[in-house]
């Protein structure tokens, strides 16, 4: 559109430099050519007025539909179109009154009088000079008339000397010269047309004739009488004389020179006043025609540029608040194409720098607050991940911060249990009330809150016992008056560390206990080989009665040594690919028959698993044994051996209706000198325990509501099946 | 078929003509002047060698322009004579165009009317009447027509205007002043085959 425009607003001033030229230059352009300029101005303002109309329709809609910028340009338009209006409106009327008056200025009654009376002068001069030849020519001819044909030579000359004429020439009717006379030296034989003798042969007539002198250039004007010269004596005399006929004289006298200027000069000049005169009106209408268009191309000229001008300035502008809007939905990578070098220009190149550091900027903070995100996620998944329970607690005790861990040790109640007060979120308060109030004495004691202090707590519920390390410190300066809460379960690390001890002491009794022992037994045989026959009978009962115990005791410290040695060996385990069913069934098959009954609920297929069959038929024979023990003196003695494969792993359950284990050490039933038998060692749990560790199992063991117990023994499979 | 084809096209080309003239003048073209001189009697002679013309031309004169003589102003007239030969199937060739120039001017020192032009030298008259009506008669001009074989149909267009281009400027291009547009409308007069 803007191509357009231009075009036309510089076709519409090429039009009017030509429309402008054309009043002034005739040879140029023709009636005909203006006219086409004046309809082709026309047809541009209309164009123009219509490019313009549908400028402002587009604009206003703009406007309407609020694109961004449009505002501005209409703003810009208007300033524009106003700024051109009104110098070249008041250009226009000044012109425009201007032109009128001094076309009209020309134009005065009393140049016209002066005018019409000079040309009424020249024309009475003229007027003068024809009687005063008119005159002097009837003279003449009447003289000539009167004169006999052989004086009329003389005589003409004399009258033309007297009249002061400058040519008198007599003319036959045929147009032939028959007198002849001249005031000047070199004298052109003068003609007659036949008209003017057919006219004079009818009377006498003047003739004004025109023409330039070659030599100066002057107007000169020349009164030529023709006057029929009748020959009413002469004929008298001699009717057969040539001369007898009528003849014509002319006469032929210039005016003067000063005065024929002047005359031909007012002439000329009147006939240019009348011209104008006719003229005034259409000049007017011209000039004021050729103004308004001028004026209209000017003004829509103008205007249809201002919209290019405007869109332009507008534009920047248009595009850095389009930028600005997309920075606001955070799109930094928003450029806008820098033009010219002026305000705008750096405008536009500040705008793209700061456009550019911002995209920089929020990079590097998208960036940073990736990182920050990815360390609080680290954070949150080794604290989620963490065994060790770690709460945030601030000065009145209200949680900030928990993790996983520690919802579980302390049993927190549902839900989050951030901004809540720690013994709010706790369940079980009555339990944890040994270790809520250490945290209250030492958030109490400023001096205590100040260091980092720690304490081990023990609890038990549920048959379990829990041991917990708990380490209170206080956060750094930035997070005053929190502290941090560091809980450690170690129940399971003590049990280990129990059972290292108790395997140690197994060990050094194995190894201290067990090397005595053979020699006591063989002494004490010995003895009783040896003397026995020697003594009497009394003292030979007594002594066979003193060896067969020595020896019994001996046998039962060397069981009990067996135990401890199995107990504290090193793990030596051969795992190979074992049917855990059938190893079960074997096992079963042992205690069939027996004085309980077993009810075996196994699958059809065969369950495989990498395992040491003998450990773990050791294992099963343990558990079947401290079962029969159970099951002694129990009414319809029970026992129910289950084997289920999940995934990855299978699952023994083994229950009995026995009389199940005593409260008081079923927490520690897997420790070594645990038990309820008593003639037990307390080490057959304790190495079952040990053997289902070795192979990546666990083992659980709990009582049955009523009675019994019920042992779950979980190994892994490695999908060996 | 075709003959009517181009019958209705050039009527329709007329219209076009028309309208693209209204539309590249606005109503400038409105304000031709009026048809103020009258041709008639029209006759075409054979001559020996040549073709010529005779006709009457009555040319009335407002009294504006009557003044305007009479204050001096020369009036140059025009008679333009096209010849078209005929053609049915496209547009109309136009075989020659002559013009004849002829002038009225009042020559205020000497009192007469000149007219020149027409005739050989010019002639003076006291009254204007007396000059217009010494124009009224135009005969004997000579028009050097070409023949063409295949040709049958010829027709003459006449048309007598004033020459607006020696008016004065002012004058000429004032189209709004239809008074001195002078002119006849277009005569048109069919001739048979040039023989």
């Amino acid at each position: 559109m803007k191509y357009v425009i231009t075009s036309v607003a510089i076709i519409g001033i090429a039009l009017l430099i030509l429309l402008a030229k054309s009043l002034s230059n005739t040879d140029l352009i023709s009636s005909d050519t203006f006219r086409f300029l004046v309809a082709l101005s026309v047809f541009f303002v209309f164009s123009l007025i219509i490019l313009i109309a549908i400028q402002v329709f587009r604009l206003l809609q703009s406007v309407k539909k609020e694109i961004i910028g449009s505002r501005l340009t209409l703003r810009l338009v208007l300033s524009f179109g106003l700024m051109v209006l009104i110098p070249v409106s008041i250009v226009y009327l000044v012109s425009v009154n201007f032109l009128t008056k001094s076309i009209e200025s020309w134009f005065d009654v009393r140049v016209e009088s002066a005018l019409e009376g000079g040309l009424t002068l020249g024309q009475k001069t003229v007027d003068i000079l024809v009687n005063d030849i008119e005159l002097k020519g009837k003279s003449i001819a009447y003289s000539l008339s009167n004169t006999l044909p052989e004086k009329r030579q003389s005589l003409l000359i004399d009258m033309r000397e007297k009249f002061a004429i400058q040519d008198a020439v007599l003319f036959n009717k045929n147009g032939s010269i028959n007198l002849i006379s001249s005031s000047r030296e070199v004298l052109i034989p003068p003609l007659i047309d036949n008209d003017d003798i057919k006219k004079a042969s009818n009377g006498y007539f003047i003739k004004i004739e025109f023409s330039d002198n070659i030599e100066t250039g002057d107007k000169e004007i020349f009164l030529k009488a023709f006057i029929p010269v009748d020959s009413n004596k002469s004929q008298q005399k001699n009717v057969l004389d040539v001369s007898s006929q009528q003849q014509i004289l002319m006469l032929t006298q210039p005016i003067p020179r000063s005065i024929a200027n002047i005359a031909v000069s007012v002439e000329s000049v009147y006939e240019e006043y009348q011209q104008l005169t006719y003229s005034r009106n259409s000049l007017k209408i011209i000039y004021t025609l050729t103004l308004t268009l001028v004026l209209l191309l000017a003004i829509l000229s103008s205007v249809a540029i201002s919209f290019i001008l405007s869109r332009k300035f507008s534009r920047p502008l248009a595009m850095l608040a389009d930028a600005t809007k997309e920075i606001a939905k955070g799109n930094y990578k928003k450029f806008i194409p820098e033009s010219g070098k002026d305000e705008l220009g750096v405008l536009v190149k500040s705008f793209n720098s700061m456009t550019s550091q911002l995209d920089f900027a929020t990079k590097n903070a998208k960036k940073n607050r990736k990182s920050l995100e990815e360390a609080r996620s680290f954070l949150e998944i080794i604290l989620t991940n963490l065994v060790t329970a770690v709460i945030v607690i601030d000065n009145s005790k209200k949680i900030r911060l928990y993790n996983k861990s520690a919802s579980k040790m302390l049993n927190f109640k549902s839900g989050n249990a951030e901004g809540k007060l720690l013994s709010n979120a706790i369940k079980n308060k009555k339990l944890y009330g040994g270790l809520l109030k250490f945290i209250e004495e030492y958030l109490g004691n400023p001096k205590k809150s100040m260091k980092q202090i720690s304490a081990e707590f023990k609890f038990e519920h549920n048959q379990k016992e829990q041991i917990i390390i708990l380490q209170v410190s206080p956060l750094a300066e930035k997070v005053a008056g929190s502290y941090v809460l560091v809980i450690d379960d170690i129940t399971m690390v003590t049990k280990a560390q129990r059972q290292i001890a108790w395997g140690e002491v197994a060990r050094r009794l194995a190894h201290e206990i067990k090397n005595p022992l053979t020699p006591i037994q063989l002494i004490a045989e010995r003895i009783q080989h040896k003397f026995s026959k020697k003594l009497n009978k009394e003292d030979s009962g007594i002594l066979d009665k003193s060896t067969t115990t020595i020896v019994k005791q001996v046998n039962a410290l060397k069981v009990m040594v067996n135990e401890f040695s199995e107990y504290s060996r090193t793990p030596k385990i051969q795992k190979k690919k074992l049917d855990i069913k059938q190893l079960l069934e074997e096992v079963v098959d042992l205690y069939t028959n027996k004085s309980f009954l077993i009810t075996l609920n196994l699958k059809k297929d065969s369950i495989f698993i990498e395992a040491d069959e003998n450990k773990l038929r050791q294992v099963l024979i343990n558990i079947f044994d401290n079962a029969k023990d159970a099951l002694r003196n129990i009414e319809n003695p029970q026992m129910m051996v289950e084997l289920e494969q999940k995934i990855n792993k299978v699952v023994i359950v083994i229950k009995d209706n026995g009389i199940g284990i005593p409260k008081n050490i079923i927490n520690r039933i897997f420790e070594p000198y645990v038990t309820s038998k008593d003639n037990g060692t307390g080490l057959g749990l304790a190495i079952v325990k040990k053997i289902i560790e070795e192979h990546n199992g666990t083992i659980i063991i709990k009582n049955l509501v009523k009675i019994g117990v019920k042992i779950t023994i979980i190994l892994p499979t490695k999908n060996l099946n | 078929m075709m003959a009517y084809f181009m019958h209705y096209l050039k009527s329709k080309i007329y219209i076009y003509a028309v309208l693209i003239i209204f539309l590249f003048s606005g109503n400038i073209n409105g304000f031709e002047g009026e048809k103020s001189i009258e041709i008639k009697d029209f006759s075409f002679k054979k001559n020996e060698n040549s073709y010529s013309i005779e006709f009457v031309q009555k040319i009335k004169l407002s009294k504006k322009i009557k003044s305007a003589i009479n204050k001096g102003i020369p009036f140059n007239f025009k008679i333009v004579c096209k010849v078209f030969s005929k053609n049915n199937f496209w547009f109309d060739e136009k075989i020659q165009q002559v013009e004849l120039f002829y002038r009225i001017k009042y020559k205020a020192l000497k009192k007469v009317y000149e007219v020149h032009g027409v005739y050989d030298k010019k002639k003076e008259f006291n009254a204007l009447e007396e000059a217009i009506k010494s124009l009224n008669i135009v005969k004997d001009w000579n028009l050097n027509l070409k023949n063409k074989s295949n040709v049958y149909k010829y027709y003459i267009v006449l048309q007598v205007k004033l020459d607006k281009k020696k008016l004065p400027k002012p004058l000429q291009v004032n189209f709004f002043d239809k008074s001195w547009s002078i002119e006849s409308r277009k005569y048109e007069y069919l001739l048979e085959r040039l023989t």
